[in-house]
């Protein structure tokens, strides 16, 4: 095994979650997908040339596994062209330049201060994956209320999360 | 950033709207970036929301297994150090389970996430606390040790009763028991955070109770840098 291509395939395996999430929309499906794409890769990596960009190969591969999913499970939610066409762009950052923990830390610390109502929106969606139509119903709102706060949400977490980062930057972490 | 962007990343634009959106998206890389970073944090809150947790190897659930191989090796050689009576050993015991549990959302379970939540009960988050289980060969002093974000205090206190991480929730929380063991002071920094304690032997629940308005996160074992507790030595008279 070639230890070092298998290091620099794991750097992008969080993108590749990431692409598989947005993709699916299902954790466990997107944790499987990225997984069997780092598996092909390592199987196949006498077809990777090392001048090639390894993060769009990746994300190739992760697009041809979800097409084959897609198929077998039937769309849910409406697909976008432009996400697989423009995945490579959206997702091939190199982990190594991504401080996802520290990202992930930060949302934790900004979603335990949010609002009830609020904090009840976002899971909702994320741990319950429901949709915008059932999240309207389930807060007795209109749909445009419910895209407009979680609009909002998203950016407010966003800026927040920024701050934190900043913050731990200052403090010198 | 416009709420079609959002809506877009959540699977929710049809028709019309995709197909403006989608236009946009390859004439603007300023437009790609703004998508990328609510990619990310999509992912992110999936997992931090749905307790998911993130495994930096290839391999999932290998840190979790690792946890409990060290917690098994660590207790092993506890027991075989201290019945060899010799002065001086240092153990190291994982925490063999670890979860928070929150009083604004008492039917809410965080068994597998990967940042535990500590919080007192004047925070806009309400009242968190942290559960720490350890199983100590022996009674006797050791020195906790935490991956602790910046943020407020807790008070370690010595909690009574079962509770399972997949399932610990705050309608079922553990007691307390009436002294704390130690506090933690509030901190502007990250990082390391280490407290003496006394343990008696067998499995000891350790509860971290926030005091102050300002949450802060302690690592979990799903985090690859879960709580551990550091045994002190025991010298035997002769």
């Amino acid at each position: 095994m070639d230890d070092a291509f298998a290091a620099r395939i794991a750097g992008h395996r969080r993108s590749l979650v990431a692409y598989a999430y947005a993709c699916g929309h299902d954790l466990d499906l997107a944790e499987d997908l990225a997984q069997e794409a780092v598996v092909i890769a390592l199987r196949e990596r006498e077809r990777y040339f090392a001048e090639a960009d390894l993060g769009a190969w990746l994300i190739a591969i992760v697009r041809n596994l979800w097409f084959r999913e897609r198929t077998r499970r039937g769309r849910r939610r409406h697909d976008s062209a432009a996400l697989h066409d423009l995945a490579s762009d959206l997702f091939t950052a190199d982990d190594d330049g991504m401080d996802w923990d520290g990202e992930r830390r930060a949302l934790a610390g900004c979603l335990a201060s949010l609002p009830p109502g609020d904090r009840a929106l976002i899971d909702g969606r994320f741990a319950d994956d429901a949709d915008y139509q059932t999240l309207a119903q389930r807060h007795a709102r209109s749909l445009v209320w419910v895209k407009v706060r979680m609009h909002r949400l998203r950016t407010g977490l966003l800026d927040c999360v920024r701050r934190h980062l900043r913050q731990e930057a200052r403090d010198g972490r | 950033m416009d709420a079609d962007l959002v809506a877009w990343c959540d699977g929710e634009l049809a028709d019309d709207a995709l197909a403006a959106i989608e236009q946009r998206l390859r004439a603007d890389p300023a437009l790609r970036r703004a998508a990328a970073a609510l990619l990310r944090q999509h992912l992110l809150l999936a997992e931090v929301t749905s307790q998911a947790p993130v495994m930096a190897s290839p391999i999932r659930r290998l840190p979790w297994r690792s946890a409990l191989v060290t917690a098994a090796a660590a207790l092993v050689t506890g027991v075989l150090l201290y019945d060899a009576r010799t002065p001086g050993p240092t153990v190291r015991l994982a925490v063999v389970a670890d979860t928070w549990i929150e009083a604004k959302h008492p039917t809410v379970s965080h068994g597998r996430e990967r940042d535990l939540i500590i919080a007192g009960a004047s925070s806009p988050a309400g009242e968190c606390w942290a559960l720490l289980r350890f199983t100590m060969p022996r009674a006797g002093a050791a020195r906790l040790r935490l991956r602790a974000s910046a943020g407020g205090g807790a008070r370690v206190v010595l909690g009574s009763g079962a509770w399972d991480e997949s399932d610990a929730r705050w309608h079922h929380r553990p007691g307390l028991a009436s002294t704390p063991l130690a506090t933690i002071p509030a901190r502007v920094t990250a990082g390391d955070v280490i407290i003496d304690v006394s343990l008696p032997a067998g499995v000891c629940t350790l509860v971290l109770i926030g005091t102050d308005p300002q949450p802060f996160t302690v690592g979990s074992r799903e985090d690859g840098a879960g709580a551990e507790l550091e045994l002190l030595p025991v010298v035997h008279a002769r």
